[in-house]
C-alpha cells in the first residue's frame, strides 16, 4: 500500500497544481463574469479512503464554460476536444518528469454541469491512476470583473500559503520547507530562526512540556535540518526537571535515563501506598521502565518513535494546495 | 504552488490510520462478544502474578494463565455489586441481621439491628470491601446468601464467564469458589457500565451512614485512585488462598485499560507498570505531564 499511496499523493499534488493554473485561463475576459460553485472529489488507486470533497467558488468569463478546463501548464496540452450536444469530451497529455495522459468529459445542464477526468501516468518512476469527479453550478453574476476576481483569488491563495508556512514553522513541519519543491521552500531562514528560538526556550521543562502537549510530531529532524541538536536540548531540559523536582515532566517519557538514576534512589523498594504522592509519577515511570520484558518494552519504543500527527506535513501540503483548487 | 512534501510520513500516517481502523474493528467485535481474545497475548510480565491480563479497549495486550480459575477474593464483590445495582432500590433501608453483623474479615463495622440503605452498604462493600455490608446486601436482595449466590452464578453464565464459579457472595476462600483473570476483566467492564457502581469505585473516600450509629468516613482500598491519572476503579481483594488481587481500570483520552492480577507479587507497582505500558503503546493517548 505504501508505494501506491506515495503515487497517489504525488498525483494529488500534480493535479492540484495543474488545476490551479486553469484559473487564469478561464479568467481572461474583461467583462463581469459568472460565479460558479465547483465541488471536486478525487479518487486514487491505492488510497485506502477517498480524499474529502472540496468546494470552491470562482468567476469565469461568460462563455468560458465552452473552453476545455484542462491544465494549462507548459508541458501539458489538449490533444483532442469535441462537443456533442451538452457533453464536451477531451484528451490531454503532459510530458516531462510527471508525464501523464488524461481523458475527461463534462456534461452541461443549464446552470449546472457534472464532469469526470481520468488520468494515468508516471511520477518519480511510479505509475499512478486517478479519477477526479466534479460538479458545478452557477450562482449568478460576479461582483467584480473576472480579472478582479482572479486577482482576489490569487491574493487569497497567497495568504493561505503564507498561513500554511507560518504554521509549518510553528509546528516544525520541516517537510513543507525542506523537501524538494516544497510549498515553503523560500522560508528556510525563518523556519530555522524559529527552531533556534525553540532550542533556547525548551531548555526549560515547562516550555518543552507545552510543546509536547500540542500533540505535534518529533522535532528531531526539524532541529537537524537547522543544525540544532534536539537531543541535547532535551537533555538540558531533563536535568533542569530533575533539579527542580518537576517529576511530571521528568516522567513524561523524555527523560528516561534520568528516571532510572533518580528512581533508583527514590523509588526502588518503596511501597506504592505509603509514598509521597509527588513522587508517584516518577516512580510509576520507573516501574514501567524496570518491570516486564522486552515484549512490553518494544511497545514503548514503538510509541516513542516519531509519530505522524493529524497535521503532518503531507496533510498540510495537500490541504494547502486543495484550498486553492478552482474546480 | 508546486509543493511536494515528502510522502513517507503520509504513508506512515495512513498505515497508522488503517491500524486504528483495525483496532476499531476489534473493539466492534469486542462489543458483540465481550470476551477479549487472549490466545497469543504474550506474557510480558512473567512472575508478576499467578494470573494476570491487561486489556486495552477490548484487546488483550499481555496475559498469563488468564483462563485459569483461581480464588478471586473480594473481586467477587464486583458481581455482588452488579446484582445489587440491577435490583435497584438503593435508597431502601436494610436492617442488618446477625449473620451480616458477624461477618469475618474486613468490616465497616455494622451492628445487628441498625438500618442502612442499600446504597450506603454498596459504598462500604466496594470501597472498604466490608464483608458485613456484603452479606447484608445479599440477604436483602435475595432473602439469603445461598439464593444470592445462585443468582450470581446465573449472571456469570449470562456474561459468558465460563471459568467462574461463586460459592459465596463476598469472596471468602471456599472450595470451588474461583474466577479467571479474563472473566474478571469482563465482569469489571459490566460492573463499571452501571452508573451506581462506577460513581462509587472512582471515589477516594466516602461517608457511610449507619442508622442511629455515627457515620463512618471510609477510604478506598484501591490505591490507584488518586495516584494514577485516569484511574476509575474497580476493586481489590486479599485472602490467604488468593493472595493479593486487583482489578484496576484506567481511562485516558477515551482509551480504557483494564488490568486484573490474581495472586500478585507486588500488585501496585506491577499494575502501574502494566497500565503505563498499555497507554504508552496506544497511539491515541497524549504524553503525560510533559
Amino acid at each position: 500500500m505504501k508505494p501506491s499511496f506515495r503515487r497517489a499523493v504525488r498525483c494529488a499534488l500534480l493535479l492540484c497544481n495543474a488545476a490551479f493554473v486553469t484559473v487564469p485561463a478561464w479568467a481572461q475576459a474583461q467583462d463581469k463574469g459568472e460565479q460558479w460553485e465547483i465541488t471536486t472529489r478525487m479518487e486514487m488507486a491505492g488510497m485506502p479512503a477517498a480524499l474529502p470533497a472540496t468546494t470552491t467558488r470562482i468567476c469565469v468569463g461568460k462563455n468560458a464554460k465552452d473552453e476545455v478546463p484542462v491544465p494549462k501548464q507548459d508541458n501539458c496540452r489538449t490533444t483532442e476536444s469535441r462537443r456533442t450536444g451538452n457533453t464536451m469530451r477531451y484528451r490531454m497529455e503532459c510530458t516531462g518528469k510527471d508525464a501523464m495522459v488524461g481523458e475527461g468529459e463534462i456534461t452541461y445542464a443549464g446552470d449546472t454541469y457534472t464532469g469526470r477526468m481520468h488520468m494515468t501516468g508516471k511520477s518519480g518512476g511510479d505509475t499512478f491512476d486517478m479519477t477526479q469527479n466534479f460538479t458545478g453550478r452557477k450562482l449568478g453574476e460576479c461582483t467584480g470583473t473576472v480579472q478582479q476576481q482572479a486577482k482576489a483569488a490569487q491574493a487569497q491563495a497567497a495568504t493561505q500559503v503564507a498561513e500554511s508556512c507560518a504554521q509549518a514553522a510553528d509546528r516544525l513541519t520541516w517537510q513543507l520547507v525542506f523537501e524538494p519543491g516544497a510549498l515553503c521552500a523560500g522560508q528556510q531562514a525563518q523556519f530555522c530562526e524559529r527552531v533556534s528560538r525553540y532550542a533556547q526556550e525548551w531548555r526549560e521543562p515547562k516550555a518543552y512540556a507545552a510543546y509536547r502537549q500540542q500533540g505535534v510530531g518529533d522535532p528531531t529532524e526539524a532541529f537537524a535540518r537547522c543544525g540544532q541538536d534536539f537531543a541535547g536540548v532535551a537533555k538540558v531540559a531533563c536535568a533542569r526537571g530533575v533539579e527542580t523536582r518537576d517529576w511530571a515532566f521528568v516522567s513524561s517519557g523524555t527523560c528516561d535515563a534520568d528516571v532510572r538514576v533518580v528512581g533508583d534512589a527514590n523509588c526502588k523498594g518503596r511501597a506504592f501506598t505509603g509514598m509521597d504522592r509527588n513522587l508517584v509519577p516518577l516512580c510509576s515511570r520507573y516501574a514501567t521502565l524496570t518491570r516486564g520484558t522486552a515484549t512490553a518494552a518494544s511497545e514503548d519504543a514503538a510509541r516513542r518513535a516519531p509519530t505522524p500527527t493529524a497535521q503532518d506535513a503531507v496533510t498540510q501540503g495537500i490541504g494547502a494546495v486543495r484550498k486553492l483548487l478552482p474546480f | 504552488m508546486g509543493g511536494r512534501p515528502r510522502d513517507r510520513g503520509a504513508a506512515r500516517r495512513v498505515a497508522i490510520g488503517i491500524a486504528r481502523v483495525a483496532v476499531g474493528a476489534c473493539v466492534a467485535v469486542a462489543l458483540v462478544n465481550p470476551r477479549p481474545a487472549i490466545a497469543g497475548a504474550p506474557d510480558a510480565f512473567p512472575g508478576a502474578a499467578r494470573a494476570y491480563v491487561v486489556v486495552r479497549d477490548g484487546v488483550t495486550l499481555w496475559s498469563a494463565q488468564a483462563d485459569d480459575p483461581l480464588p478471586p477474593a473480594s473481586l467477587t464483590k464486583l458481581m455482588t455489586a452488579l446484582l445489587v445495582a440491577e435490583a435497584g432500590r438503593l435508597d431502601e433501608p436494610v436492617t442488618i441481621g446477625p449473620r451480616a453483623a458477624a461477618a469475618r474479615g474486613a468490616r465497616l463495622p455494622l451492628r445487628a439491628g441498625v438500618r442502612v440503605s442499600r446504597g450506603d452498604l454498596m459504598t462500604a462493600m466496594l470501597l472498604r470491601s466490608a464483608n458485613d455490608a456484603c452479606v447484608a446486601l445479599a440477604e436483602a436482595v435475595a432473602g439469603g446468601e445461598a439464593s444470592f449466590v445462585a443468582a450470581m452464578n446465573r449472571r456469570a453464565a449470562a456474561l459468558g464467564l465460563s471459568h467462574t464459579r461463586f460459592r459465596n457472595a463476598c469472596g471468602l476462600d471456599a472450595t470451588g469458589h474461583a474466577a479467571s483473570a479474563a472473566d474478571l476483566a469482563i465482569l469489571a467492564d459490566a460492573a463499571l457500565a452501571v452508573p451506581a457502581i462506577a460513581a462509587r469505585v472512582r471515589e477516594e473516600s466516602a461517608v457511610v451512614r449507619r442508622g442511629e450509629d455515627p457515620p463512618v468516613r471510609i477510604a478506598t482500598t484501591n490505591a490507584l485512585i488518586g495516584r494514577v491519572q485516569g484511574a476509575i476503579g474497580a476493586k481489590t481483594g486479599f485472602t490467604n488462598r488468593a493472595g493479593h488481587c486487583l482489578v484496576g481500570v484506567v481511562e485516558r483520552d477515551g482509551v480504557r485499560v483494564t488490568v486484573v492480577l490474581l495472586g500478585a507479587r507486588d500488585r501496585w507497582w506491577d499494575a502501574v507498570a502494566m497500565i503505563e505500558r498499555a497507554f504508552d503503546a496506544s497511539p491515541g493517548v497524549r504524553p503525560r505531564g510533559g
